[in-house]
């Protein structure tokens, strides 16, 4: 386990018992009142399942399969598609070698804080354009 | 506290666990509310965990029994409605955070070393919690959006359709179905939900106890 007494003068430190475990505690308290409130207000529409003989379906996908269905009508062929997908999860896990440099603040690295808004941008379009089509 | 953390002299590993973890454990101050969304995000898993399980008692993962069987959960289980909404949204909010999440350390640069294979280990759990809410939008076995319907066929030869709640034809190997309807593959229904309950929930427990190991290791990045 880490140990911040090594970074933090002592009045820069407080004990996780009782103070950030209130914390943990009142945003868990959210989360779950969130819960909640969805379990209320979320019309019984968007989790009905109409039976197979109804014809077909015209919900859309869950909003965060939406972009990866969008690409997969953008590029019908099932392998570029597959591949499409793999390199993009590929990318994903090599973040930490496209960006060694040892900075952290974002206006430090002009070079990869634009490709991720790119990216961001590339991702959040094709979920409104699977939305709205 | 004292005397309760007094105990016997030499303390078993169990006590000395909950003391240093627990009551003698040191945090920095100045913490950001946002470093939440990953414990958040275990939260909403582990009501999906219950949730699922309480599912699992009424859920009938055969192709002619799916359908009704998910009927019986929302209209006819005890709290089978409370259970099925909770576990849609508690999946919702689950996948927000882990990406809300994601996000976050991509912008403040957590990812940096040390913390590479928090970051590999975290965008794989990102990945199965996808995967793990795509199968779950086909179990239900209803008329889903033929995209799911599609790909899951592609991974079998035989198809099956159902007529009405579940009181259907009999499953063929290859039957006719409604013009534009859903085909759900005959096998996978099944392979899906042995995925959805089985599988992808145990690679994601062991991708997030290495999570979290790394995380207590290395510790929280901001500010350091």
């Amino acid at each position: 386990m880490k140990d911040y007494t090594k970074y933090y003068r002592p009045e820069e430190l407080e004990p996780f018992y009782p103070n950030e475990l209130l914390r943990h505690l009142l945003v868990v308290f959210v989360l779950i009142a969130v819960l909640l409130l969805g379990v209320i207000f979320l019309p019984e529409s968007a989790q009905e399942a109409l039976p197979l003989s109804e014809g077909a379906a015209e919900k859309k996908p869950v909003w965060y399969l939406l972009p990866i269905h969008e690409l997969s009508k953008l590029v019908p062929e099932r392998a570029v598609f597959l591949g499409i997908l793999g390199c993009a999860a590929a990318v994903l896990l090599s973040v930490p070698l496209w960006d060694r440099t040892g900075e952290k603040r974002l206006w430090k690295r002009p070079i990869f804080f634009p490709r991720v808004i790119i990216c961001l941008i590339i991702i959040l379009s094709l979920g409104i354009i699977g939305r709205l089509s | 506290m004292s005397r309760a953390l007094a105990g016997p002299k030499e303390p078993t590993r169990l006590r000395k666990f909950i003391k240093d973890n627990f009551f003698e454990r040191l945090l920095p101050k100045k913490l950001s509310w946002f470093r939440c969304l990953g414990g958040l995000a275990l939260v909403t898993f582990i009501v999906q965990v219950a949730t699922g399980i309480y599912l699992l008692f009424f859920y009938d993962p055969s192709p002619l029994k799916a359908f009704n069987s998910v009927q019986h959960i929302k209209h006819a289980a005890p709290y089978g409605w409370l259970a099925s909404k909770l576990h849609l949204v508690g999946a919702q909010i689950m996948i927000g955070l882990v990406i809300a999440h994601l996000i976050r350390v991509l912008f403040k640069g957590a990812y940096k070393r040390p913390r590479e294979l928090n970051w590999v280990s975290g965008a794989s759990l990102l990945m199965l919690v996808l995967y793990m809410g795509y199968t779950g939008t086909t179990l239900p076995f209803g008329n889903v959006h033929p995209w799911n319907a599609e790909n899951i066929q592609n991974s079998s030869q035989a198809y099956a359709s159902t007529v009405g709640y579940g009181t259907t034809t009999e499953a063929k190997n290859e039957v006719e179905i409604p013009a534009g309807a859903t085909r759900i593959s005959n096998e996978g229904l099944p392979s899906n939900y042995i995925l959805h309950v089985l599988v992808i929930p145990l690679i994601i427990c062991t991708f997030m106890a290495f999570h979290f190991t790394m995380t207590r290791r290395t510790g929280i990045s901001e500010p350091l």
